[in-house]
């Protein structure tokens, strides 16, 4: 067998496995810290890989739901050598009590850390009362 | 492919992150069983975690991917001494936090560390890393005598 042909073959195997499909990616529940404060609760999920695009925050009366796809592969052709990560994608529901606005929730996210702020309805926040 | 001495500690690293941080628990409740002065609470505060880690050989280069949400760039140190990689720093939580009312923790804060034996053969000095997202991505492109090389081999 002469290089050319040799090369040649290499480079069919190459396509033959690039075209093979991809594997699906897990659904994972992003861990979450949640804590109160007098006027909100706060959520933060731990999402890495997502970006603003690919990260939907849906809120209905007594639920809320965080869902996030990671971008891009996470790494793109060669062999892995050592995988933790892979591909997945991220969702996690919450219960919202009776307490709070689910119309003015808000979302942000940074360094691949989505902070969702719940406000609480007035009802339910503290008051301070004047003493006469 | 080169000859590297076994090394049974090294193994650990193989197991899922999951295992190696309770391993490192169980480690530190023995620490703390057999050490006198500090309150056991204290020394558990400071906890540890092992970020998860993607790598990749591809033609040119290993690229290791590193999942660090929440992580500021200032807060990691990357180094590579004798072929390992090490991948360390601190998750700090943020100090007006720290005084609110939790309803939940599952996020890890505390110091981080991974270590990685490279293969002998990468550029130390065009070591490269980005974070984005979330995601530290560190890039070592190898060394000429690394590279994939075709051996012709005649037949007779």
């Amino acid at each position: 067998m002469d290089t050319n042909n040799h090369n040649e073959f290499e480079g069919k195997q190459t396509t033959a496995l690039a075209k093979r499909p991809e594997p699906l990616a897990t659904l994972v529940n992003p861990v979450a810290d949640i804590y109160e404060t007098a006027d909100n609760f706060t959520i933060k999920l731990d999402m890495p890989g997502v970006t603003k695009e690919s990260v939907h925050v849906t809120a209905e009366p007594g639920r809320l739901a965080a869902k996030g796809e990671v971008v891009g592969r996470h790494l793109e052709g060669g062999t892995l050598l050592f995988s933790e990560i892979g591909r997945k994608s991220y969702v996690r529901e919450f219960h919202l009590g009776e307490g709070v606005d689910h119309n003015n929730i808000q979302a942000e996210l940074e360094d691949g850390v989505l902070m969702i702020t719940v406000p609480k309805i007035d009802a339910l926040k503290p008051r301070e009362i004047t003493v006469r | 492919m080169s000859l590297i001495r076994w090394n049974p500690v090294r193994e650990l690293d193989r197991l899922p992150s999951d295992l190696v941080s309770v391993q490192r628990d169980i480690n530190r409740l023995f620490d703390n069983l057999f050490r006198s002065g500090l309150p056991a609470e204290e020394t558990l505060a400071a906890t540890y975690f092992a970020p998860a880690v993607d790598i990749a050989e591809q033609e040119n280069e290993y690229v290791v991917k590193v999942e660090l949400p929440g992580v500021a760039k200032e807060d990691v140190r990357i180094s590579v001494e004798s072929n390992t990689l090490t991948i360390r720093g601190e998750k700090k939580q943020e100090k007006e936090e720290k005084n609110k009312n939790f309803h939940r923790v599952e996020r890890s804060y505390g110091s981080f560390q991974r270590s990685f034996t490279l293969p002998s053969t990468v550029k130390n000095d065009k070591i490269d890393a980005t974070f984005g997202s979330g995601i530290l991505t560190i890039t070592m492109p190898k060394s000429e005598e690394a590279k994939p090389k075709q051996i012709e081999v005649k037949v007779r």
